[in-house]
């Protein structure tokens, strides 16, 4: 895989960037422009431990959305169960946590594992069928997930969660609550970049394809419905270790942070930060993050806000924040290059 | 064209986003019930508009406000009780304002809504504290109390007025929570002694699905058990939801001698309860606390329906603090007011215990002083719960009710509101 | 064998659910979607009226007509504006209209939150008749009313798509748009009428339902799934067939908390509609003509 990755920065690199940017130099200043921007994040969140809190909370959306992205965004399939992928994620920390002797770093993996099985197994289930299909059963799974935490007490603590979940220990060495925010930061930022790097990769490509010509993407011998599985796994599996991450920083978990809820804003975020590019799904999240905290007037109308927004980007601004951002760009270099419109 | 209009309306959307912003941006909210209550802005010593200061009163308090942090809950499931134990708060609240603050210092409030949602409860509360609390009251669902313990443990003191849940109060990080309501061992051993003075030996229960509720029925299961009745059914119905019926034909099926409805009360209660009086009108019903302390759930009953049915109340009318805060409510809400419930008073006697606990401590510079104050608090007597009823505390000691008289049996009327004590049996301290 | 008292039960969760589930119907006929936001714009309903009546103390025909009036106003502007311009910029995607419906979905149940409150509200019977002892079952009367008024409206719109002029485009533009299109058949009227009459049934069901156990502003979300798994297990093929299809999600789930307890509703519900995706997604009654 690696491999792979490899020779296509090269010739990512030679051909002109999907965004707008310079076109050879738009890989590396993304790379190293958003770990800028995550190392500021850090700074910014300093000692308090009121920002620090936020700052997990708003990397567990942005993994979220970027988990909602890939499938959404790329191949077309609006899975709407993210909120049983996050509570996999945050479940498994809990119960390893308090219920085995193992560090919670080892729940990750296995809270990724049971997202990406559900998530495959329920596109299974509608592969044949229209998007809607997929829409459906996977609301259904997510309001089976919602009561099932809360009634299978021997396994989820029942509605009463998971307290006392131990600091996570790595090789002997405690995380402590600014190691954690460090690691999520960076988790973001990886994610955001290996997305934006497989988003123009061959496989990207094709993924893209599938949504507007999809016998075409069939001729070239790629399967379309194992397409759609991989991302939605994949999308999963991502969702999975923000909630993990959650775990780990509150040190106890609450079958109410895992309703249907969490899928809108996962729903919204990518779509509000701008569907080109997995950093809108990042910026999606951190603006959620602002408003429902920063914005005391939001508190009231809960996220009506967000809904009536959702509308008036799908209508006006399909392309989000970002695409909104890289448009008016895109016109100001040019008014000032002298070419009229 | 399509461009300018898209960037028109975003940058006027954003425009209007950052004025909101700028001008909603301190925990004061605006989310409290209209013309019942008053606000105070963090970093003003004066109180918003409205009835402020009891009459005749002027602020004379000066100096660095006193900070009471609040967490409530104005629009979810724990609304029904917030709001009223917020009455109760701001009440006090003024009246101390208005002669003069505690150690010569303004009181003020801020709050924080955590909905009822307990996973936000830790951020909102630290929140609170980055702003400036010196105490947090806990104003919300006992979820949220419990959630928000560890944070509290790093050094502040936390109440919770109205919340019986003995999780909050039990190891671990319960060094700075406390209850002062009667807690559920207090309303295990009302009905312990009371069911069977009924002639009640088989008994059904209908449970919401609630955090509190399940943390309830764990505590109270054992001790109703233990007084020798036998729990036949237990069901659950999800809170709203829209029918119970399933659940009362199985307990139907069971031939009860009683049915308990615990609850956090509400629409979901009033459901439970219409379905029985439907289905099973002739087994009587008892319930908790709460639907005995929410006027604004009896109207939701249709006419009858609640008659009869015995609740948990801690209002005894010929308790003379009672009849005190009963004529203040009076005089401060006017037409509004409906009925003195044991959440008014729980709000007004957490902020009166607070008060003695600061001034013991001789002020705010050390937060855990004021936590030893608090423990060392003893005899103190709230405004519910009959009338030799104390609230005291210690190390070991964090839930203040001493003894099971904070409790008083009530019954409901033919018009669905209380009719008066249950003449079967009261407790004893 | 379970008790009598629960058929009661299942007949009016089974009305209610082939109600919403209609609502789908047409839509799906006149748009080619699945509006999942059925449920709440049902929910939408009964608690504006349940708010009016509080508020105002009207008789209880006002509020109750206000919100079919309002919710039926709010699917039509939902067509006009939100709808067809995204199914039309998206082409032969789906994806923009499957969100936009979601949005639209919690969009409702937010707004919905904030102007009524997020605690529950009382419904109010129609009629104050009964409640109706049958032996050993107790029928209340609104459970009549909803029955009668389920039988109405479906007969109502069995004879509506049979011989009304609009009707029968309905049909047509439901088992091919673009040929409707091509043949001069007034494609957008059509489309608002379906929404139109969607968000009507919807409306009218939520109202009458809700006087069972009051509503809440997340009430729309249990509903909405019920009206959607109407549909599918009852098939897409007959007008009549989600009445069907309700009456069997309603047994099921009714049977299910019966003999399991109230978790399994979700469970129960989820897995009937993971089997019907797999081996049967047209439903019991499947189109003979594709859709």
């Amino acid at each position: 895989m690696s491999d792979h990755l490899d020779t296509t920065t090269a010739e990512a690199a030679s051909r002109p960037a999907t965004t707008a940017g310079p076109g050879r130099r738009g890989p590396v200043l993304e790379v190293f422009g958003t770990l800028a921007l995550g190392v500021v994040a850090f700074l910014f969140v300093g000692d308090s431990p009121f920002r620090q809190d936020l700052a997990v909370l708003t990397a567990t959306y942005a993994l979220l959305a970027l988990g909602m992205y890939i499938p959404f965004i790329m191949s077309g399939g609006l899975s709407l169960a993210y909120n049983a992928y996050l509570g996999a994620g945050a479940y498994a920390v809990a119960i390893v946590g308090t219920r085995t002797e193992m560090s919670t770093v080892l729940a990750i993996p296995i809270g990724m594992a049971v997202s990406a099985t559900i998530a495959v197994i329920l596109g299974l289930a509608t592969r044949r069928l229209s998007g809607f299909y997929l829409a459906g059963v996977t609301l259904l799974f997510g309001l089976a997930f919602e009561t099932f935490l809360s009634d299978a007490d021997p396994i989820t603590g029942g509605a009463a969660g998971i307290p006392g979940i131990p600091q996570t220990e790595v090789f002997g060495v405690i995380l402590t609550r600014p190691t954690i925010v460090a690691i999520s930061i960076l988790s973001v930022w990886v994610f955001g970049v290996l997305l934006s790097r497989l988003r123009r990769s061959p496989y990207g490509v094709a993924v893209r394809a599938k949504r507007k010509v999809p016998e075409a993407v069939e001729a070239s011998g790629i399967s379309v419905p194992l397409l759609v599985l991989v991302a939605l796994g994949l999308g999963a599996g991502v969702a999975s270790i923000g909630g993990s991450l959650y775990a780990m920083m509150n040190g106890q978990i609450l079958p109410e942070t895992f309703t249907l809820s969490v899928v809108f804003l996962a729903v919204f975020m990518p779509l509000l930060g701008g569907r080109q590019s997995p950093w809108g799904a990042v910026l999606g999240a951190v603006l959620v993050v602002i408003f429902t905290f920063g914005l005391t007037l939001f508190r009231s109308t809960g996220s009506l806000v967000f809904a009536v927004a959702v509308l008036l980007v799908l209508r006006l601004a399909p392309n989000g924040l970002l695409g909104f951002v890289t448009a008016l760009a895109g016109r100001l270099s040019r008014r000032m290059s002298g070419a009229s419109l | 064209m399509k461009y300018s209009l898209t960037r028109t309306i975003v940058i006027a959307v954003a425009l209007a986003l950052g004025v909101a912003a700028c001008g909603a941006e301190d925990s004061a909210t605006t989310t409290t019930a209209p013309a019942e209550s008053t606000t105070t802005a963090a970093g003003a010593t004066t109180t918003a508009a409205g009835a402020t200061t009891t009459a005749g009163g002027e602020n004379t308090a000066t100096g660095d406000p006193i900070v009471f942090g609040m967490i409530e809950d104005t629009s979810g499931g724990a609304s029904a009780y917030s709001l009223v134990q917020s009455i109760g708060i701001e009440l006090a609240i003024d009246e101390i304002n208005a002669a003069g603050g505690i150690l010569g210092r303004p009181v003020e409030l801020i709050r924080e809504n955590d909905q009822n949602e307990s996973s936000q409860t830790p951020t909102l509360t630290r929140r609170l504290i980055e702003q400036g609390a010196h105490v947090i009251l806990m104003n919300s669902g006992s979820a949220s109390a419990i959630a928000a313990k560890p944070v509290c443990q790093e050094g502040i003191v936390c109440l919770a007025p109205g919340n019986v849940s003995p999780g909050i109060v039990t190891p671990p990080d319960a060094d700075f929570s406390y209850t002062i309501a009667p807690p559920s061992t207090a309303m295990g051993a009302a009905y312990a002694g009371g069911m069977p003075a009924a002639g009640v030996q088989r008994l059904a229960l209908i449970s919401d699905d609630s955090p509190t509720m399940e943390g309830f029925n764990d505590f109270f299961v054992p001790i109703v058990e233990e007084a020798g009745i036998e729990i036949v059914a237990l069901e659950i119905v999800p809170l709203n939801a829209s029918d119970a019926s399933a659940q009362i034909a199985r307990i139907a099926d069971t031939d009860p001698d009683a049915l308990m409805v615990s609850s956090l009360g509400g629409q979901t209660e009033i459901l439970m309860h219409s379905t029985a009086a439907l289905q099973m009108p002739d087994v009587p019903r008892y319930t908790i606390a709460s639907i005995g302390n929410q006027p604004e759930s009896w109207s939701l009953a249709s006419p009858g329906v609640l008659e009869g049915t015995v609740f948990l109340g801690t209002i005894d009318s010929t308790n003379p603090r009672t009849q005190q805060l009963e004529q203040k409510l009076m005089d401060r809400l006017g037409d509004d007011f409906v009925a003195t419930t044991g959440y008014h008073a729980q709000g007004y006697t957490s902020i009166q215990i607070l008060k003695l606990a600061i001034e013991n401590a001789g002020g705010t510079d050390d937060l855990v002083a004021i936590n030893d104050a608090f423990e060392a608090i003893t005899d103190f007597s709230p405004y519910y719960g009959q009338e030799q009823f104390t609230l005291s505390f210690g190390p070991d000691k964090h839930a203040g009710a001493d003894g099971d008289c904070g409790i008083v049996l009530a019954v409901f009327g033919a018009d669905n509101q209380p009719a008066g004590p249950w003449d079967v049996f009261q407790t004893s301290c | 064998m379970p008790p009598p008292q629960l058929w009661i039960s299942v007949f009016e969760l089974g009305c209610f659910a082939g109600l919403v589930g209609l609502g789908y119907f047409l839509i799906l006929r006149g748009a080619g979607l699945f509006m999942f936001a059925l449920g709440p714009l049902a929910m939408f309903s009964a608690m504006l009226g349940s708010w009016l009546l509080v508020e105002y103390e009207l008789p209880l025909v006002v509020p109750v007509l206000a919100g079919i009036v309002c919710v039926v106003l709010f699917a039509a502007l939902v067509e006009v504006l939100i709808v067809r311009p995204i199914q039309e910029r998206a082409g032969g995607e789906e994806l923009p209209a499957i969100v936009a419906v979601v949005a639209v979905l919690f969009a409702t149940q937010q707004l919905a939150g904030t102007l009524f409150g997020r605690r529950p509200l009382p419904g109010r019977p129609w009629i104050t008749a009964g409640p109706f002892r049958l032996g050993d079952v107790v029928i209340s009367g609104q459970a009549v009313v909803l029955g009668v008024v389920t039988i109405v409206v479906y007969g109502a719109m069995m004879l509506w798509m049979s011989r009304s002029h609009y009707g029968r485009m309905l049909r047509a533009v439901g088992d091919n748009q673009r040929a409707a299109h091509t043949l001069g058949l007034p494609v957008s009227n059509i489309r608002i009428v379906a929404f139109a009459l969607a968000g009507g049934v919807a409306a009218l069901a939520g109202s009458l339902f809700s006087a069972k156990a009051g509503v809440a502003f997340q009430s729309g979300l249990s509903w909405t799934v019920a009206g959607f798994l109407a549909l599918i297990v009852g098939g897409l093929g007959r007008v009549w067939a989600p009445l069907v299809g309700g009456l069997l999600v309603a047994t099921m789930q009714t049977m299910a908390v019966f003999y399991f307890g109230p978790a399994m509703l979700n469970y129960a519900t989820f897995v009937m509609a993971f089997l019907f995706f797999m081996f049967r997604p047209k439903g019991i009654f499947a189109p003979r003509v594709r859709i």
